[in-house]
């Protein structure tokens, strides 16, 4: 995208790994889209145009629940929003980069090319390292969703399959990924209840972003203790 | 949902992504510390969020009801442990379906 293939191909080689572990979470993605009533068609075009796994499983969790465009925009905006510091911790090695080429780093950026771009860009790697790491990503993740829809399409599982618990068992497994210690585990726990108060409740698709809300609140109020360095603590990878 | 309404969604969460992408890119200074930890609490968040309520409520004719279904909550402990001690969450994704298919096959 930016020149200097060995740089994109170096990017692309350092996501391989994280993107290999994806591939059980790209299967399982498109098995719950399928169960969620997706055509292999909607399924595939979902997860191309977003492109961002959170978010896909969140989706496809609403849509099985029921919910309109504008609900499920606000629940994809709402995972989301971590991103925003994704790139606010890339901006300063971004320094100098053109604004088209800027706009075409967007689209692809993701947790895993943040990950492994972060270290190398500071070290001087370039711009190209960062788009190799994306598109390297996006490939891996697409293939692998594509045989997930292949497979939800091609086989008729019985019916003790238990395919709704896809999605609980996926996000638990993330959820252990991504949490840091007893303060995450803490917020997650408050989300999860506000979430499951607000099922009872009756919030039907909306309960999942009335849980996310929860969190982010307990996230806003709760110090960091120890753990908190300079005037953003992002609990992200660097 | 129509096919027409699932593309508008698709569109709509494909522009919403990249309005959380792009902004930090262009960022030239940091946010304030109460947003950064409220960002920063969002990935827990939406995962438990997520999790939780297929675990514990059920759909009934009478609307959703508390339920503790072993059915449910065993695989869920099962992946928990094995992602927690093990650090490889596919692991747990896999052993906890396993445990869950293992279940439903004995409960048929």
């Amino acid at each position: 995208m930016i020149g200097t293939p060995v740089a994109f191909i170096r990017g692309a080689l350092a996501v391989l790994p994280l993107a290999l572990a994806n591939i059980p979470f790209a299967i399982a993605y498109a098995l719950a889209a399928a169960a969620a009533g997706l055509s292999p068609l909607e399924a595939m075009g979902l997860s191309v145009f977003v492109f961002a796994g959170s978010a896909q499983f969140v989706s496809v969790g609403l849509i099985g629940a029921g919910a309109g465009p504008v609900a499920l925009a606000g629940a994809v905006l709402l995972v989301n929003l971590r991103h925003l510091l994704l790139g606010a911790a890339l901006a300063p090695a971004l320094r100098g980069t053109a604004l088209r080429h800027r706009f075409g780093l967007a689209a692809f950026l993701t947790d895993e090319a943040f990950a492994v771009s972060i270290r190398p860009l500071r070290e001087g790697a370039g711009v190209p390292f960062l788009a190799g790491a994306e598109i390297g990503l996006f490939i891996v993740w697409q293939a692998s969703v594509a045989l997930g829809v292949l497979l939800g399409a091609s086989w008729r599982f019985p019916a003790w399959v238990p395919f709704d618990m896809v999605l609980p068992l996926s996000m638990l497994a993330l959820l252990v990924a991504v949490a840091r210690g007893a303060r995450d585990y803490g917020i997650a726990a408050i989300a999860g209840g506000v979430a499951t108060v607000a099922a009872l409740a009756g919030a039907g698709g909306f309960a999942t972003l009335i849980g996310i809300g929860g969190g982010a609140l307990a996230g806003a109020v709760w110090p960091e203790g120890a753990r908190v360095r300079g005037p953003v603590a992002t609990g992200m990878p660097e | 949902m129509t096919a027409g309404e699932f593309w508008l969604a698709v569109a709509l969460m494909a522009g919403a992504t990249y309005a959380t992408r792009l902004p930090g890119l262009l960022l030239v200074r940091l946010l304030p510390g109460f947003l950064g930890r409220a960002l920063a609490a969002i990935p827990p968040a939406v995962f438990a969020a997520l999790a939780v309520p297929p675990l514990l409520v059920a759909s009934t004719p009478a609307g959703p009801t508390f339920a503790l279904r072993a059915t449910m909550l065993v695989p869920a402990a099962v992946a928990w442990l094995v992602a927690r001690r093990t650090g490889q969450a596919a692991l747990g994704l896999g052993i906890g379906f396993v445990v869950a298919l293992l279940m439903r096959l004995a409960a048929v």
